[in-house]
């Protein structure tokens, strides 16, 4: 009853007026981040963080926390209407997203999602007060090898999220492998494939990647199609998820949250692999495969929970260790830092007022954002009713616009407009890109964790199977490798029964 | 269409007079310096880091203070370790409105391949105000209770794994400082940033670390970490019962400075203005606190005592990185 108690002094704190007033600034401008292409919740509350600077310090982290819930719900917006992906969590919100709008069901789309959102992001804190402190000891016995294992997992993952040819999915991949390699090689300290550029030496920065390939290739592809500037014609039909949805979605969201939270605590893996993984495990579990990528709901209200409930999973190990669960929290600790409060295990007992004032203005926000969602909506549908001539060249300057923001880089504007070709051809010849993004953000972690534990092994493979969690991992990662191999054989007795 | 033609033509009037007028002030500026546009703060990282901090407290106490007439608004220009955001000042050769926020690998960059044409050698100093000290800590559960413990268990030939940022940062320089001061070799483990090296620390998965103590003395306090050694030349005041390396008989004396530099080629009285300026700000209670709350040493370093001092680090650094193996070949 203490934590209760806790809370209640959390909520005391949070509802005064100026900290209501962060929470929905926070939540309206992590709407807006997470739905720009390019800037997600990282780079938006780097844009935003000096401006904080001299605010105390419980508002300030409102504000953070407001951000970085308000991104995962943001991001899907864009992803649903212009099959382009806001931050990286949503990529895979796209693939049965943007169907569905095709089909005329954005708002169904979008409701879900919302509410696959709010149920996702309020249990996760809920999770977040009640087995914080147990389940951060489980995180930490994560290490490389484990991680290894986890993004192994990930990548077998891949080539099955396409629906279309398994070969063409591994090509795209090896690409995005290739991509993923440029950049610094923190392990020995040289650059590789940067060409001389020292804007390459951090890496090709996987937004960039991801926003020329769906969002400014899908609208150089369209725009051959089309030039005659149609106008969208598919009649929106109706917003709200009917009852047949909700029977669809319910398994997919429940799932979703739970291994968005679990996957949001490890320190090093965020709400992109939830969201990734989630959509994997759908569309293995589902007894209709097919209608993956093709608008299936169950496609959008998985990974949208679990990406927002990898938010509350994210704060575990930064409130109670003052560890980064994600790239997100990682620029939070250093606010924190800013602000003069020393992260660290003694946060929940020094600032509990700072802890559960941050912990409560989550549940608000939540409530914020999904009132907002709801209730935006039909208006976020009209989107659909601007004209090619007018959308196209608004998302090439938004797209544009975003890239640049996130590290003032004129650089990334080039890399971006590449990869734009890039997504251009790869449409035309039926090559799927989501692979090659997923890729792009899984490939430096595999091979970090890769060489990390080999360094811990002095080169030795044993560290591999004789740790039970990388075992269990590892051999979850084969079974998914043997999946289709299994579904084939099934199908072929069957058809030998039926023929007989 | 007659009145806009009006106002065009004020406007280019203007802009004359005022262009003018900053011309004509050329000479006279000779004698003394004030700056009369605003000062962009280059952070060649990006927001949170250690030089964002200092960044950030600098400029707001110069703003808040008024210890100069202009606003100084802090630009982040992260990238390509540090390579980015110093080619983007050294861009601004002659002009005085312009500071970099500097520290340790601000000078490697030079070093090593990811500045190729720039180091900092080409840039102007004005002051360095700070150091950060670093400590060596383990996890609690760790059976090195002391650092000679764990020089003892790598000179028997453990496995030591010593986990840091990545190779040619300034935590493989202090390891690879120390291994070959005491005659051992660490097993070095490269992780993304500091937040993952005290999460592999404090699940067990590599033995040893090192950190600014800001950022790991709750870790100490919490008693889910404990400190083996300081990397100072003298103990810190919070850290009472931490013995320097020096004092173990292993000479080494490591930290992390915190400065300001000017793009090349400034007026000479510019500098000296800026060092005046500089000497205010590390007087205010804004910059004592902040020295206080990071555990850091204040020390005032004038432009040619900055020089020297990136020199000798450079010179001292220079030696590791090679065996390191990541020095800029010639």
């Amino acid at each position: 009853m203490e934590a209760l108690q806790q809370l209640m002094m959390g909520f005391s704190i949070a509802i005064t007026p100026v900290n209501l007033l962060y929470c929905l600034l926070g939540t309206i401008a992590g709407t807006i981040i997470g739905a720009l292409p390019g800037i997600g919740p990282s780079a938006g509350i780097s844009i935003l963080l000096p401006l904080t600077f001299g605010v105390n310090p419980t508002s300030a982290m409102i504000l953070m926390a407001g951000i970085y819930c308000g991104a995962m719900y943001g991001g899907t917006i864009t992803s649903v209407l212009i099959n382009l992906p806001g931050e990286a969590s949503s990529v895979m919100t796209t693939l049965d997203g943007y169907q569905m709008a095709l089909q005329g069901r954005a708002g169904t789309a979008l409701g879900m999602a919302a509410f696959g959102s709010f149920i996702a992001g309020t249990v996760s804190v809920i999770l977040l007060m009640l087995v914080a402190v147990p389940l951060v000891k489980v995180a930490l016995s994560f290490g490389p090898p484990e991680y290894f294992a986890l993004m192994l997992m990930g990548l077998t993952t891949i080539a099955g999220l396409s629906g279309g040819s398994a070969l063409k999915a591994f090509l795209v991949t090896f690409l995005g492998l290739l991509v993923s390699t440029a950049g610094m090689d923190a392990l020995s300290g040289h650059p590789r494939l940067t060409f001389d550029f020292p804007e390459l030496l951090d890496g090709v920065n996987f937004l960039v990647v991801a926003v020329g390939l769906f969002g400014i290739g899908e609208v150089l592809y369209t725009a051959e199609k089309t030039m005659k500037l149609e106008f969208v014609t598919t009649t929106i039909k109706g917003v709200w998820p009917n009852r047949e949805d909700w029977r669809l979605s319910w398994k997919p969201i429940t799932r979703g949250t739970f291994m968005g939270f679990i996957v949001g605590v490890l320190p090093g893996a965020g709400g992109t692999i939830a969201s990734f993984l989630s959509y994997a495990t759908e569309k293995k579990l589902s007894r209709h495969p097919e209608r993956f990528g093709k608008g299936a709901i169950e496609g959008v209200a998985g990974p949208e929970s679990a990406n927002n409930s990898s938010t509350g999973g994210a704060m575990v190990p930064l409130l109670t260790l003052g560890i980064p669960g994600s790239g997100t929290t990682a620029i939070m600790l250093g606010a924190l830092m800013m602000f003069g409060l020393q992260p660290g295990p003694l946060l929940f007992q020094k600032n509990p007022d700072f802890v559960w004032g941050v912990i409560a203005s989550m549940y608000i926000g939540n409530v914020m954002l999904l009132i907002m969602n709801i209730g935006c909506i039909p208006l976020f549908v009209k989107i659909l009713k601007i004209p090619n001539f007018l959308l196209m060249p608004l998302i090439i300057v938004f797209s544009t616009v975003g890239v640049y923001a996130v590290d003032n880089s004129p650089f990334d504007v080039g890399l971006l407009y590449i990869f734009s070709i890039v997504g251009y051809l790869m449409r035309k010849f039926d090559l799927p890109p989501a692979p090659l993004v997923l890729s792009v953000v899984l490939g430096p972690m595999v091979e970090r964790a890769l060489r990390q534990s080999l360094s811990m092994s002095l080169g030795s493979y044993d560290i591999f199977y004789t740790r039970p969690i990388t075992v269990g991992l590892l051999l979850l990662a084969f079974a998914m490798i043997l999946w289709p191999a299994v579904g084939w054989f099934r199908d072929r007795r069957r058809r030998g029964a039926d023929a007989s | 269409m007659k009145s806009s033609v009006c106002i065009i033509r004020v406007i280019v009037l203007a802009l004359l007079t005022v262009s003018s007028a900053v011309l004509s002030m050329g000479p006279a500026e000779a004698a003394s310096f004030t700056p009369n546009r605003p000062i962009e703060f280059v952070i060649f990282a990006s927001p949170g880091g250690g030089s964002s901090i200092f960044a950030e407290v600098v400029g707001s106490i110069m703003e808040k203070e008024k210890l100069v007439p202009v606003p100084v608004p802090r630009v982040y220009k992260p990238g390509g370790s540090q390579a980015v955001g110093m080619a983007y000042l050294h861009e601004k050769k002659g002009i005085p409105y312009y500071f970099g926020s500097t520290s340790n690998s601000y000078v490697t960059a030079g070093l090593t391949g990811a500045s190729k044409t720039i180091s900092h050698k080409d840039f102007t100093d004005i002051a360095i105000l700070a150091f950060d000290e670093m400590v060596i800590m383990t996890r609690t559960e760790s059976p090195y209770k002391t650092f000679e413990d764990l020089i003892a268990a790598a000179k028997a030939g453990k496995n030591i794994k010593w986990g840091g940022s990545n190779v040619g940062g300034s935590d493989s320089i202090l390891a690879a400082m120390i291994g070959k001061a005491a005659g051992v070799k660490f097993n070095y483990i490269a992780f993304q940033g500091g937040g993952d090296v005290n999460a592999a620390l404090l699940g067990g998965h590599i033995d040893v670390a090192s950190a600014n103590p800001t950022e790991v003395m709750q870790q100490f306090e919490g008693k889910t970490m404990r400190p083996l050694a300081l990397a100072a030349e003298q103990r810190v005041a919070e850290l009472k019962g931490l013995r320097t390396l020096k004092e173990m008989g292993i000479n080494v004396v490591f930290n992390t400075f915190r400065g300001i530099n000017a793009p090349p080629g400034i007026p000479a009285e510019a500098v000296a203005y800026y060092e005046q300026v500089t000497k205010k700000v590390m007087d205010t209670a804004a910059f004592k606190k902040y020295i206080s709350d990071n555990f850091m040493t204040p020390k005032f370093l004038n432009s040619v005592e900055t020089r020297k001092r990136y020199d000798k680090f450079a010179q001292e650094t220079s030696i590791i990185l090679r065996e390191l193996g990541v020095v800029k070949k010639k």
